[in-house]
């Protein structure tokens, strides 16, 4: 579970990116965040996973606060960065090995994790060679394998389809699905509007740092009526905010 | 020449703020750039210095025009070698390349508008050589407007043919040698190469004068600067530029001016047909395909030691910081192994008497206090602990939500610039045990001075990335070569190196083991400090990173 309560970031003295934020995001459920460019959905997210410091509220992670005791509240969750160009240098198989003890995997299931997770992700010609000679999409799928070698309760996913082809986008969207019926949390910020149309049971829209509607599809729907697609939905709540 | 002239433009401001991460505050960056003009100007009273002491002795046997030319030679070889390492990146493995490549404007057009960007930027150095050289001649010789126009005319001209020589190396390696379109092999290889060949040619150039020694005593007096021709092998423009300001000659400067345009022509030429058919394609690294046996390949390690193998790896495949942080201190033992084997060197030490150098008193102590004061200076070059920070860039934030405390990841960083540190000062240490046959209990606490040294300013290099890293870089070179904090480390290590030497020269003899204890107590007391600061206050220092 993720409980945001009266959260604020304020950039610079004045420009206050994250205002006055609640939000619980209980387990079991896919959320996900939704909002135009420069919303305050990654300052959220940062927020969320201890890059950055609230400057009002607290965030709890399964009930662990993440500035008072921000190691046990990072261990509650893994998380797929918007920058998959990470440790370029490294092989997967040695990026996969390094998440694993920093997340203290013991080896028996960090093997059959990676094994998993290299056949869904067909990754498994790739393990050995440097994270440098990867496309794009391989780049963000072995950051996805390193945020779920520790089966995390939350998981965090900054952009996660950008660059993925149909079918690891297909696997990722059945992972989630899967990571959520085990009784865990899935929380996503995207730009795609049908992929959370699809795979959430809950969005949050958010736009200038607050929150606009937290709840279910339906919920949505029924606040406006006047508006048939998502994006319509999504166009009206920005422009009525 | 509307799309030249942006062109040039854009690479220019791009490649400026070096020292800056942009997002400072304006009275940081100014004090940033006061600090280096300090830095330039004190360089360049060194070299005034230099040259004007060069004036006086070689004036008196009329070698006055060698003196010039030996600056612009200096000047010269030092654009031509700083810019072996700069034009592949600028030419080939920037960032910016996959853009410019699919412009539609000329190859040869993006080619000269990176020399131009790489041209201005080495003015720098050229000014550094030139203005001391042009001050020193003007007091020992008559100095007109003649002989100012020249000297300007230098000063903008110098780095011209050397950059020239490393983009032509530069463009012919990337398009005929295969295996370095694979950019950190190419990086790897070149730069190991440069260093190695630099070193190479100072030790011929070091046996050239031990063997023709009569030969330079008979030019040296032949008088009529006769020498000039010596340092105009390598750039053959070099005596018209000379020639130009000592003897007045219009003729010299025309000369001077047809090596440039000639230059630049055969620049152009070679660059219009190799340099597009060698950018192109450039690829980052090459993938093997093979699937690997998991059970061999997963194994569970501690936190600390997992931390560490990777900053290892980074550091030992990054070939900017396998350049500058490992492969630069790691050869000064290797260096020094070839210095002791070296016969002269072998014949001195072998006269050495341990007995009689260690009878004088308190010598063992003096020698301690020697071995310190060179680890002090020794430790921070490797720089791994004072760019520690900078160098994870955009991704430092893996550092922040990863489930690792702060102070771990801090001291994992530390640890290998603590062990680079002391395997660079380690086979010193056994020259001196072995060749003075040093007392085993001296020898133990010599050897726990260089630790605590070590330790000491690694934690002080650490904490002053922590406290202003430098995220913003487009070239990981950037994070290390163009980083003041391993400069402030730097500073800090040589103060503390000068501050032993004075304690040295200012005590009696008598005082030595006083003085050595208190050294030892001082670096505990700076490492107990670093670490309090560590443990309480990391998590402030990381706050503010962003």
């Amino acid at each position: 579970m993720i409980e945001i309560k009266n959260v604020t970031k304020i950039y610079g003295g004045k420009n206050k990116a994250v205002d006055g934020l609640s939000i619980t995001i209980p387990t079991g459920e896919i959320v996900g965040f939704i909002g135009p460019n420069g919303a305050g959905k990654t300052t959220t997210i940062r927020m969320m996973t201890g890059v950055l410091t609230p400057d009002e509220g607290e965030i709890l992670l399964n009930g662990t606060d993440i500035v008072k005791e921000p190691l046990n509240a990072k261990k509650q969750f893994g998380i797929v960065p918007d920058n998959a160009d990470i440790f370029l240098r490294l092989k997967g198989i040695e990026y996969l090995n390094f998440m694993g003890d920093i997340y203290d995997v013991a080896s028996s299931e960090r093997k059959q994790r990676i094994e998993d997770m290299a056949k869904t992700f067909e990754m498994e010609h790739a393990l050995n060679d440097k994270i440098l000679s990867y496309s794009h999409g391989m780049r963000q799928k072995i950051v996805i394998m390193g945020a779920l070698i520790c089966d995390p309760d939350i998981w965090i996913l900054d952009e996660p389809m950008t660059g993925l082809d149909p079918q690891s986008s297909f696997s990722l969207k059945q992972m989630m699905k899967q990571h959520a019926a085990k009784g865990k949390t899935v929380f996503f910020s995207t730009h795609v509007l049908e992929v959370a149309e699809k795979l959430c049971d809950k969005v949050a829209i958010i736009n200038k740092g607050k929150i606009l509607f937290f709840g279910t599809l339906e919920e949505l729907r029924e606040t406006y009526k006047s508006s048939d697609s998502l994006e319509e939905i999504f166009l009206e709540a920005i422009h009525h905010a | 020449m509307h799309k030249y002239r942006a062109l040039t433009k854009v690479l220019l401001k791009n490649n400026m703020n070096v020292f800056t991460d942009g997002k400072g505050k304006r009275s940081k960056d100014i004090l940033i750039y006061m600090v280096i003009a300090v830095s330039f100007l004190l360089m360049a009273a060194v070299i005034y210095t230099m040259f004007s002491t060069y004036f006086e002795i070689y004036g008196t046997i009329a070698q006055t025009g060698t003196v010039l030319t030996i600056g612009f030679f200096l000047g010269s070889f030092l654009i031509f070698f700083f810019s072996l390492f700069v034009i592949p990146s600028i030419f080939y493995f920037s960032k910016d390349n996959d853009v410019l490549l699919t412009l539609p404007i000329k190859p040869q057009m993006i080619l000269s508008a990176k020399f131009i960007s790489c041209l201005l930027y080495d003015l720098s150095f050229s000014c550094l050589v030139v203005l001391p050289l042009a001050i020193a001649y003007m007091q020992y010789m008559p100095f007109g407007i003649w002989e100012l126009l020249c000297f300007i005319l230098i000063a903008l001209t110098l780095p011209i043919i050397p950059l020239i020589y490393s983009s032509i190396i530069t463009m012919l390696v990337m398009r005929f040698v295969p295996f370095v379109k694979n950019r950190d092999a190419f990086n790897m290889i070149s730069g190991i190469f440069i260093v190695v060949f630099s070193l190479g040619l100072s030790f011929y150039i070091n046996s050239l004068g031990a063997v023709d020694e009569a030969e330079l005593m008979m030019m040296l007096l032949e008088g009529g600067n006769s020498m000039m021709k010596l340092f105009s092998i390598l750039f053959p423009f070099l005596s018209s530029a000379a020639l130009m300001i000592f003897d007045g000659s219009f003729w010299q400067l025309c000369l001077y001016i047809l090596w440039q345009v000639a230059f630049i022509a055969l620049f152009l030429f070679i660059g219009k047909y190799i340099y597009f058919k060698g950018a192109i394609g450039i690829n980052e690294s090459s993938s093997s395909s093979r699937r690997i046996d998991l059970r061999t390949q997963i194994k569970k390690t501690p936190i600390f030691r997992c931390y560490m193998i990777k900053e290892c790896r980074l550091l030992l495949r990054t070939p900017a910081y396998f350049l500058n942080c490992i492969f630069s201190v790691a050869i000064m033992p290797i260096m020094m192994a070839i210095f002791s084997f070296q016969p002269e060197i072998r014949m001195a030490l072998s006269y050495i008497d341990s007995d009689e150098i260690l009878a004088y008193p308190q010598a063992s102590y003096y020698i301690i206090l020697v071995i310190l004061i060179i680890s002090c200076f020794i430790a921070p070059l490797n720089m791994v602990a004072s760019t520690a920070i900078s160098r994870e860039g955009d991704h430092v934030s893996f550092m922040k939500y990863i489930p690792v405390s702060y102070e771990t990841q801090l001291y994992a960083k530390c640890s290998i610039s603590i062990l680079l540190g002391i395997i660079t000062i380690l086979p010193l240490w056994i020259l001196v045990i072995v060749f003075l046959n040093f007392p085993p209990m001296l020898s133990i606490l010599s050897l726990i001075g260089i630790l605590l040294s070590n330790i000491a300013l690694s934690m002080i290099g650490i904490l002053i990335d922590s406290s202003r890293p430098k995220l913003i870089w487009e070239q990981e070179a950037s994070a290390v070569k163009q980083n003041l904090n391993g400069v402030l480390e730097m500073a800090i290590g040589i103060l503390l190196s000068i501050l032993i030497g004075v304690g040295m020269y200012m005590l009696n003899p008598d005082k030595m083991v006083y003085l050595t204890a208190g050294i030892m107590v001082s670096f505990l007391i700076l490492i107990v400090l670093c670490r309090f600061i560590i443990r309480r206050h990391a998590g402030k220092l990381f706050e503010k990173i962003s």
